[in-house]
């Protein structure tokens, strides 16, 4: 019966080319722009995802957190201090460690102005951040140390305040202080978190300290970063750091920790966790098309039902049960919807990677957009078809007969 | 002694009109028929004709009173159970031929075979051809229903009718649309089929020409059987 009935579906199927093709290109988009959207938000998760692998899954970042419940206290955390990241390098396992205060300013140069970031921090940093330097040389000990006014600029920040000259040497204003410019970064491009790190300038932390200080306290950084050895377990690491620097603060065993580590594992998650969402979203907005495509279905195959209607009556009064005219109808459905599926799916790939390589991005490959999109075919079409089929199963055959 | 193929017996048709309304079209008809007969079922329009047609193809179901067909009791099954009744048992020829346009005459004929369920797919072809031969419609087996005159399809309709060897055919102004040559080879051809086969036809007509073919008639008059016996003794009422 089942192939009789597919048969059936097939010719009545091909006997109006132009409508089916219609009614399938409803699912074709639907179906496509499902697929596409599953691709782009995938995509963007992995960009995301690799450039914080780029930056180290070895790094950690290490924060002021103010105990809950305790003392009030007034304005910033400052918990973590500059003296903590200079201790911690008697910590086992850990290749860099850089306190890091930022600001923002604006630099000047003659008439070129722009808004820059101020990083202070010290030599460790650039392997921390994994930054290299372009031109010039990076900060020294002595910088550190003594608290000069030498600073590295950003790739951007040399292109619109040196348009035409080398910056080498030159004295910059920050903040209406004159800088003396020793070296450039290489460019970068924007951080995961947007900021775009190639306007930033780095000085010691020291002058940041002293000249751009928001915070009262002399010793305060916004955080520090933290770089293990490859071949250290992150957890024995963390354990080794909290340890550490419970007893450098003198933290009773009851009461918690007033500094937070994070590392990029956990960003990573929640990086994740939020191109799921936004992958949800897109093929929710997608999904709407497939409704509409959906729509078609009922609408083509209602047509369909009250076209055949005296051929309907013919059939059941040959004897056709009827379960089986329905089953014809819902077979039609479903197998357009399907055809459309498998269309929208490989127009989908396709025209995703396709994309892809215009834009110079790696567009994922996964097996479950094709599941899902078979699946969805699928259910399409059986709750289009249950309607119209059931309808051209109630047809009296005395009536379906005497229709013209 | 014969078999009897259909026994009506006090069978009723109502119609309920909203407002208490409702409409007699078939009062308390009693009818047998017997196994090879050729019975022509006449009548004024408005007679109840129809509505016993229906009755009799299993299309509709009497408000009261039984009706046995081929020793079956069929005016009580289900949707199911009558379509399965139907296929097996009647074998419709409708006025309007009611081929399908879009398939071939083999698969036209075939078509009641498929809903019967219990064949392979060659089985299907070579009885459907054979129906189509016994018809005289040898070598038009891949055509289609718009490639051949009325008279043919008409012909093809029979071969539809007979495929599952049913119990009767039940033929519907089967020449209603056909030109009055062609009307006598169709009829013809089935008196053949009566005669040589011993197919029982039940044949629903409002024309006298057309009854003639057959042997007995039964007319029907405001839902009640006003005349049964042989055709050859009818006398048309005065009007």
């Amino acid at each position: 019966m089942i192939k009789s009935v597919f048969y059936e579906a097939c010719l009545s199927m091909t006997g109006n080319k132009l409508r089916s093709f219609l009614t399938t290109l409803g699912i074709i988009i639907g179906v496509c722009a499902v697929v596409m959207m599953v691709a782009a938000g995938q995509t963007v998760q992995n960009i995301i995802q690799e450039r914080f692998v780029a930056m180290g899954s070895n790094l950690l970042i290490i924060r002021s957190e103010r105990p809950k419940a305790t003392v009030k206290t007034s304005g910033p955390m400052t918990s973590i201090t500059a003296d903590d990241a200079f201790a911690l390098r008697t910590v086992r396992g850990l290749d860099a460690v850089a306190p890091i205060l930022s600001a923002n300013a604006q630099a000047i140069n003659g008439s070129n102005n722009w808004s820059v970031s101020i990083i202070g921090s010290t030599t460790e940093y650039l392997e921390t951040a994994n930054w290299e330097i372009a031109r010039g040389r990076a900060l020294d000990e002595e910088d550190i140390r003594r608290g000069t006014t030498n600073v590295v600029i950003g790739n951007e920040v040399m292109t619109e305040l040196f348009p035409y000259e080398d910056p080498i040497g030159k004295t910059i204003r920050i903040g209406n202080q004159p800088f003396n410019i020793v070296g450039v970064f290489k460019e970068k491009g924007s951080s995961t978190g947007g900021a775009n790190q190639d306007s930033s300038v780095m000085m010691a932390l020291l002058t940041v300290q002293r000249r751009f200080n928001r915070f009262a306290k002399l010793n305060a950084v916004n955080h520090i970063a933290v770089k293990f050895s490859e071949n250290e377990d992150l957890n024995i690491v963390e354990q080794r750091i909290t340890r550490f620097l419970r007893g450098r603060h003198k933290i009773k065993d009851e009461d918690p920790d007033d500094f937070r580590i994070f590392n990029i594992a956990e960003f990573v998650e929640n990086i994740r966790l939020v191109g799921m969402v936004l992958s949800i979203l897109l093929m929710a907005i997608a999904s709407i098309s497939l409704v509409v495509g959906a729509i078609g279905i009922v609408n083509m195959m209602l047509v369909s039902v009250t076209e055949r209607t005296r051929e309907i009556g013919i059939r059941k009064a040959l004897g056709a049960p009827n379960n089986w005219i329905m089953m014809q109808f819902l077979f039609e459905a479903v197998l357009i919807s399907m055809i459309g599926g498998v269309i929208g799916l490989v127009l989908g790939i396709g025209l995703s990677q396709a994309s892809g390589y215009f834009y110079k991005v790696d567009v994922p490959f996964s097996l479950w957009p094709v599941v899902l999109s078979f699946t969805v075919a699928f259910f399409v079409g059986v709750v289009s078809g249950v309607f119209p089929a059931y309808k051209a199963m109630k047809l009296d055959p005395i009536e379906a007969l005497r229709y013209q | 002694m014969t078999k009897k193929v259909i026994e009506i017996k006090d069978v009723c048709k109502t119609y309920f009109m909203g407002g208490g309304m409702k409409q007699e079209v078939l009062k308390h008809v009693n009818l047998s028929v017997e196994e090879g007969e050729f019975v022509a079922i006449m009548g004024p329009s408005g007679a109840g004709k129809s509505t016993f047609m229906n009755v009799l193809g299993c299309l509709d179901r009497p408000t009261s009173g039984q009706y046995i067909l081929g020793g079956k009791e069929v005016s009580s099954m289900n949707d199911n159970e009558q379509a399965h009744v139907r296929n097996k048992m009647i074998g419709f020829v409708f006025q309007g031929f009611n081929l399908l346009m879009r398939r071939t005459l083999t698969d036209n004929v075939a078509l009641p075979i498929v809903y019967a369920n219990n064949t392979t797919k060659e089985e299907r072809l070579k009885r459907a051809v054979e129906k189509l031969e016994l018809v005289g419609l040898k070598g038009f087996t891949d055509r289609y229903p718009n490639q051949i005159s009325g008279g043919m399809q008409q012909r093809v309709a029979i071969a539809r009718a007979l495929v599952n060897s049913p119990e009767m055919i039940l033929a519907d102004e089967p020449t209603g649309n056909l030109d009055s040559k062609t009307s006598d080879e169709i009829m013809l051809f089935l008196q053949k089929l009566n005669r040589e086969q011993g197919i029982t036809i039940v044949l629903v007509t409002h024309e006298p020409d057309i009854a003639q073919y057959a042997r007995r008639l039964v007319r029907i008059v405001d839902g009640m059987i006003a005349y049964d016996g042989a055709v050859k003794d009818y006398r048309e009422p005065t009007k």
